[in-house]
C-alpha cells in the first residue's frame, strides 16, 4: 500500500519520451511509478481532478510563451477595461493590458516562488526535524520553543512585515514563505522520528553499528515520506495563497509584473462599478490552482489511509 | 427453546480486494443460564458473529443469509428501533479495552446510571443509587467515590469491573463478552472471569464468551464452539471437546495448549496463515493445513453428530479417520452438509 | 476539580512568560531585519545623508541592537510604543482605539465561522460517504481554496454591485448618523446598549458582508477539521460500545461530538489566529478602519513604530486565544489536568 503511494508521488515521466541511457532496472522502476501514479489518479474523483488541475497548470505555465504569445505587459492603448470578447478573451484591465495573457503568464511566477520556497523548507525542515528527533537535547528544546513563538503570530502578518521591510522583494517572498513553511516539516519529521526511534528495526540497525546518518537515511526517511508528500501538497496550496496575498496588500511582487494577487489588487478598484473581469479571472485561476493542490493532498491522504473511510 | 439460536448465519464484508466471506453458515445455540465459549484464531469470525447478532456490523459488512433468534424473535430481520431497545437491556455487552470503550469525558457512575435510566426508566436519583450498588456488586470498594472517577483514572481491571457493572445493571438475559480479558494481567484476568462467573451465577444471565484462550474456556464455560474461517467446526461440552476432540483443528488447538512447554511438538502445532476470506478453498476451509486432508475434503463438508450434542464439521470426524482409507467406516451420523 | 483547574491555569500562565519574551524579541527584530532604515522614511526622499544620520541618532538607531531592544522593551512595558510618523500620534493610543473595532469584526466573523464550520462538518461526518457528504466536502474544499481577499471582492460584486443589498464597502456605518457615546468602542454593541438604533441598524448592515466573508472562508477550514474529528470519534470504540448499550443515534452523534470537542476547541484557537490575518486584509477591502487596516497601511508605508506595536498586539492576542482555548479544553476534558 505504502509503496504504491510513494511511487505514485514521483513525477510521471513525460509520455512518449523514454529517458535516455537508463538501465533496464531504472525503466522498470519508472514504469512501476507510472503505474502507481495511474492507479492513484483513478482511485477517486478527487485524485483525478487534483492531478489534472495541477498538471494543466504546470504544463500551461511552462509553455505560456508558446501557448499565449500575447505579451502580458503590452498596453492596448485604446482598449482600457474592455469586457471579455473575441479580441481579449478575459477583457483588458485598467492599464489596457490583456487579462488572459496576464493570468496565464502569472502561473509561472506563482508556481516558481511556491515550489522553490516549499523545496527549501522541506530540505531545511526535514534535516532539522531529523536532528531534533534523533539527538534531542538542548537543540530540540530551543527549536521547539522558537517554533512556539513563531506560532503565536498570524503567519500572513508576519510575512507582510518582513517582505515590506526588504527591498529585494522576490528573494524576500521566497525566503519568508520558506521560513514559515519550515516548522511544519520540522514538527512532522520529528514526530515520525520519535515514533520510529524505538522501533525494532531501527534498534537493530543501531545495535549492528550503523552510523546515525545512515540509520536516518535508510530506515527513518522512507517512513516519513507519505506524510511528507501530503504536507508538501498542503504547503504548496498555502504558499501560492500567501504569495498572492502579499501582492494583493501591495508588498512583494508589484504591478505590472503579471501576478494574480497584484492583478486582483489592481482590478479591485473597478469592481464596485461593475468591471469585474480584471479581478475575477486571476482570482479564479488562483483558486483553481490552490484547489488542485488541496484535492491532491486530500486524495493522497485517503489513498494512504483508506481505513478512515 | 434456546435463549439465542443462530442459524446458518452468513456475513460478507466489502474490501478493496473483493468480497470477504467472513461468516459462512454459523449455527450456534446459547441456552438460558449457560456460559458458551466461542474460540478461534484472529479473523475466524468470533467477534463478527457477536456483532451481527447485535445488529452493529458497520457499513461494509452485511448479513446475507441466516437468522439469529433471541427468545424466538429474529434479530437479523428485526427493525433497528426494536433491536436498540434490546441492546444494553436484555442483551448486554462487555468488550475488550474497557478504558477505550467508556466515554472519557463522563464519570463512570453517570454512564452506568444513564444506561439504567434509558432502559429501565429509573429516576435520576434511583439510577444513581443503582449505579453505586452495581459498582459495589462487582467488588469495587468505596463505590460512591469511584462512581465519580473517569475512565482514564482507572486501571484496566477496574475499568472492566465497571463494564461488568454496566452490563449487569439492567439484569440482561444474555451477556456477550467479547474478549473481556485480552490485554489484562494474568492475575487480573482470573479475577475478572471469576467475578463474571459469580455475577452470572447470582443473576442467571447466559453468557456468550468470546476468547482465543483455551484455558479460559476450560475453566469458565459450560459448552464451547470452535470457529475457523467463518464456520463453527466443532461444538460440544467442555468434557467432549477437551476429552475427545474430533476436528483436526480442535485437536491441534487442544494439543498446543497442553504441550506449549514441550519443545518437541512445537513443530507440529498449527502455525500457518489463516485462509484468505476473499478466496476461500472449496469444501473444508481447513484442508490446506490439515494433516488428514484427502480429495474428498474439496467437496461440501458434512456436519457430523458425534453424540450428546457434540458435533464436528469434518469428513473424517473419528479417531479411525487418522487413516484416510478408513473414512468410510465412520459410524457417526451425518446431520447435514455445508456447502462453500 | 476547581483546584486542579487553578493549578493548570497557573502553570499555563507561567509558560506564557518565555513565550511573550520571544514574541517581543521577534517583534523587535522583524522590523530591523529589513534593509531599509526607518530614518530614511522619516527623513523623506530629498534628505541628505547627514540629515538621515541626525534622525538615526535622534531615534536611537545608532546604538547597538541589544541596547535598542532594551530601550524599546522598557518603554513598551510602560505602555509607550513610540510615535507614528504618519499620524504623529502615540502608537499605544492609536492601537487601543482601533482594537475594539477589529475585535468586533473578528468576533462576529469567527462566531459565524464556528457555527457554519461545526454544522457542516458534523453533518458531513454523520452522512459519511453519502451524497450530502460528497457535496459538502466539495463546497468545503472550494471554501478552503478561496483567498479571503478575492472572496471579499466577490461578495462585494454580488451583494453590493449586482443585488444592491449590502451598503457600499466604505467603513462601519452610514455617514451622517449620530455616533453613540463610547462604551467599549465596538459600534454595534455601543449603539444597541445606548439606544441609538438607527446607528445600530446601519452598523449591522455594514458589518454583515465583511463578517460573512470571514465566516465563510475560515468556516470552511473549521468544517474540514470538524469532519475529520467527527469521523475519528464516530469510529471510536467508545461509540461502538455506546451503540452496543442501546444508545440512540442522536445520543451517539452527541457523544461523538462531545469527544471531538477538545480537538476542535484547540483548532478554534488556530483558526482565530488565521482569521486575524484574513480579517486584516478584509479591513483593507471594506475600509473598516480597525487595527488590521492601520497595521497593513503602516506596513506599506514603513511606519515602523506602528508596525512593531501592531505585530506585538497580534502576538499577544494570539497567545491569549491559545491560552483561553487550552483552559476551555482543560475545563471540559478531565484528562488534561493529569499532566
Amino acid at each position: 500500500m505504502n509503496d504504491d503511494a510513494v511511487a505514485s508521488a514521483r513525477p510521471m515521466p513525460a509520455p512518449g519520451t523514454p529517458p535516455a541511457n537508463v538501465d533496464p532496472g531504472e525503466v522498470g522502476r519508472l514504469r512501476a511509478a507510472a503505474r502507481g501514479m495511474w492507479r492513484f489518479m483513478t482511485s477517486s474523483m478527487a485524485a483525478f481532478t487534483g492531478t489534472v488541475i495541477v498538471l494543466v497548470f504546470v504544463v500551461v505555465g511552462a509553455l505560456a510563451d508558446v501557448l499565449v504569445p500575447t505579451d502580458p505587459l503590452q498596453v492596448f492603448g485604446s482598449d482600457l477595461l474592455e469586457p471579455p470578447g473575441a479580441d481579449h478573451w478575459f477583457g483588458t484591465d485598467g492599464n489596457g493590458m490583456d487579462v488572459f495573457a496576464r493570468t496565464i503568464h502569472a502561473i509561472q511566477i506563482d508556481l516558481v516562488i511556491s515550489v522553490t520556497a516549499v523545496a527549501i523548507s522541506i530540505v531545511v525542515g526535514v534535516a532539522l526535524g531529523l536532528i531534533a528527533g534523533y539527538r534531542g537535547g538542548w537543540f530540540e528544546m530551543v527549536l521547539l520553543r522558537l517554533m512556539d513563538v513563531l506560532q503565536a503570530f498570524p503567519a500572513l502578518i508576519l510575512a507582510l512585515a518582513v517582505v515590506a521591510a526588504s527591498q529585494e522583494s522576490m528573494t524576500a517572498v521566497i525566503a519568508v514563505i520558506a521560513f514559515l513553511d519550515t516548522p511544519v516539516f520540522i514538527r512532522m519529521t520529528r514526530g515520525q522520528v520519535l515514533s520510529l526511534r524505538e522501533a525494532m528495526y531501527v534498534e537493530a540497525a543501531r545495535s549492528t553499528g550503523n552510523k546515525p546518518w545512515r540509520i536516518m537515511w535508510r530506515h527513518i526517511m522512507p517512513n516519513t515520506l507519505p506524510p511528507l508528500i501530503i504536507q508538501t501538497a498542503v504547503r504548496l496550496a498555502w504558499s501560492v495563497m500567501i504569495v498572492s496575498s502579499l501582492a494583493f496588500v501591495g508588498v512583494g511582487i508589484q504591478v505590472p509584473t503579471p501576478e494574480w494577487g497584484a492583478m486582483i489588487r489592481h482590478g479591485s478598484a473597478f469592481i464596485t462599478s461593475g468591471q469585474w473581469w480584471p479581478s475575477v479571472f486571476p482570482g479564479l485561476a488562483l483558486m483553481l490552482l490552490v484547489l488542485g493542490f488541496n484535492l491532491l493532498a486530500d486524495a493522497i491522504q485517503d489513498h494512504l489511509d483508506p481505513r478512515k473511510d | 427453546m434456546a435463549l439465542l439460536s443462530i442459524k446458518d448465519l452468513r456475513v460478507h464484508i466489502a474490501t478493496p480486494n473483493g468480497t470477504a466471506h467472513a461468516l459462512n453458515g454459523v449455527s450456534l445455540d446459547v441456552d438460558e443460564h449457560e456460559i458458551v465459549g466461542l474460540i478461534g484464531e484472529t479473523g475466524a469470525g468470533k467477534s463478527l458473529t457477536a456483532w451481527s447478532v447485535l445488529g452493529l456490523l458497520g457499513p461494509r459488512a452485511r448479513v446475507v443469509e441466516g437468522t439469529a433468534e433471541f427468545e424466538g424473535t429474529d434479530l437479523v430481520s428485526m427493525s433497528e428501533r426494536r433491536r436498540r431497545r434490546l441492546r444494553g437491556k436484555d442483551v448486554a455487552v462487555i468488550v475488550q479495552n474497557p478504558r477505550g470503550a467508556l466515554d472519557p469525558l463522563r464519570s463512570v457512575g453517570r454512564q452506568i446510571a444513564e444506561t439504567n435510566r434509558r432502559h429501565r426508566g429509573a429516576g435520576r436519583k434511583a439510577a444513581k443509587e443503582n449505579a453505586i450498588r452495581a459498582l459495589r456488586d462487582v467488588g469495587i470498594s468505596d463505590p460512591a467515590r469511584r462512581a465519580k472517577a473517569f475512565a482514564h483514572q482507572l486501571s484496566g481491571g477496574m475499568a472492566q469491573r465497571v463494564l461488568i457493572a454496566l452490563a449487569m445493571i439492567n439484569e440482561p438475559k444474555l451477556i456477550i463478552a467479547d474478549e473481556p480479558t485480552t490485554g489484562l494481567d494474568l492475575t487480573v484476568q482470573a479475577q475478572i472471569l471469576d467475578l463474571l462467573r459469580a455475577r452470572v451465577d447470582a443473576t442467571g444471565s447466559a453468557v456468550l464468551l468470546i476468547t482465543h484462550d483455551l484455558g479460559v474456556v476450560a475453566n469458565y464455560c459450560d459448552r464451547v464452539a470452535v470457529m475457523f474461517a467463518g464456520r463453527i467446526v466443532e461444538q460440544g461440552t467442555i468434557a467432549q471437546i477437551f476429552g475427545n476432540p474430533r476436528h483436526p483443528y480442535t485437536q491441534a488447538l487442544v494439543k498446543a495448549s497442553r504441550e506449549t512447554l514441550d519443545e518437541t511438538v512445537s513443530e507440529e502445532t498449527d502455525r500457518s496463515e489463516p485462509p484468505n476470506l476473499v478466496d476461500l478453498p472449496s469444501g473444508c476451509h481447513y484442508r490446506f493445513r490439515c494433516p488428514l486432508a484427502a480429495d474428498v475434503c474439496a467437496t461440501p463438508v458434512p456436519e457430523v453428530e458425534v453424540g450428546g450434542g457434540h458435533r464436528a464439521l469434518c469428513h473424517f470426524p473419528g479417531d479411525a479417520a487418522r487413516d484416510p482409507g478408513a473414512a468410510a467406516s465412520v459410524r457417526a451420523e451425518t446431520v447435514e452438509r455445508v456447502g462453500p | 476539580m476547581g483546584k486542579g483547574l487553578g493549578r493548570y491555569l497557573a502553570y499555563r500562565l507561567l509558560l506564557l512568560v518565555p513565550l511573550l519574551f520571544g514574541v517581543s524579541v521577534l517583534t523587535f527584530l522583524l522590523v530591523r531585519l529589513g534593509d531599509s532604515s526607518p530614518a530614511v522614511m522619516v527623513a523623506g526622499p530629498t534628505a541628505t545623508q547627514a540629515q538621515i544620520e541626525d534622525i538615526e541618532a535622534e531615534m536611537g538607531l545608532d546604538r547597538s541592537l541589544p541596547v535598542q531592544y532594551w530601550t524599546w522593551l522598557s518603554d513598551a512595558v510602560r505602555g509607550d510604543l513610540g510615535t507614528s510618523w504618519m499620524s504623529n500620534r502615540p502608537v499605544t493610543e492609536e492601537l487601543m482605539e482601533k482594537l475594539p473595532i477589529t475585535l468586533e469584526l473578528i468576533g462576529f466573523g469567527v462566531a459565524g465561522a464556528i457555527i457554519f464550520g461545526v454544522l457542516v462538518g458534523v453533518a458531513s461526518a454523520v452522512r459519511q460517504r453519502g451524497l450530502v457528504d460528497q457535496v459538502l466536502r466539495i463546497v468545503t474544499l472550494a471554501g478552503v481554496s478561496i483567498p479571503i481577499f478575492w472572496g471579499a471582492l466577490l461578495m462585494i460584486a454580488f451583494f453590493f454591485t449586482v443585488l444592491g443589498w449590502a451598503p457600499a464597502p466604505l467603513g462601519r456605518v452610514e455617514r451622517g448618523l449620530t455616533m453613540p457615546p463610547h462604551v467599549t468602542g465596538m459600534l454595534v454593541f455601543d449603539s444597541v446598549v445606548t439606544g441609538y438604533f438607527a446607528t445600530a441598524a446601519s452598523a449591522i448592515a455594514h458589518l454583515a458582508l465583511p463578517a460573512l466573508t470571514i465566516s465563510m472562508i475560515t468556516g470552511a477550514t473549521i468544517a474540514k477539521q470538524a469532519r475529520a474529528a467527527m469521523v475519528e470519534t464516530l469510529g471510536s470504540p467508545a461509540v461502538r460500545y455506546a451503540r452496543a448499550c442501546g444508545m440512540s443515534e442522536r445520543g451517539v452523534v452527541w457523544l461523538a461530538f462531545r469527544n471531538a470537542l477538545p480537538d476542535l476547541i484547540g483548532f478554534f484557537g488556530i483558526t482565530f489566529s488565521l482569521a486575524l490575518g484574513g480579517a486584516a486584509i478584509s479591513e483593507l477591502i471594506f475600509s473598516w478602519g480597525g487595527l488590521g487596516q492601520l497595521g497593513l497601511e503602516a506596513i506599506t508605508n514603513a511606519d515602523f513604530a506602528v508596525v512593531q506595536g501592531f505585530i506585538l498586539v497580534m502576538g499577544v492576542l494570539t497567545a491569549a486565544i491559545y491560552l483561553i482555548a487550552d483552559l476551555v479544553v482543560a475545563a471540559i476534558d478531565p484528562r488534561v489536568k493529569l499532566q
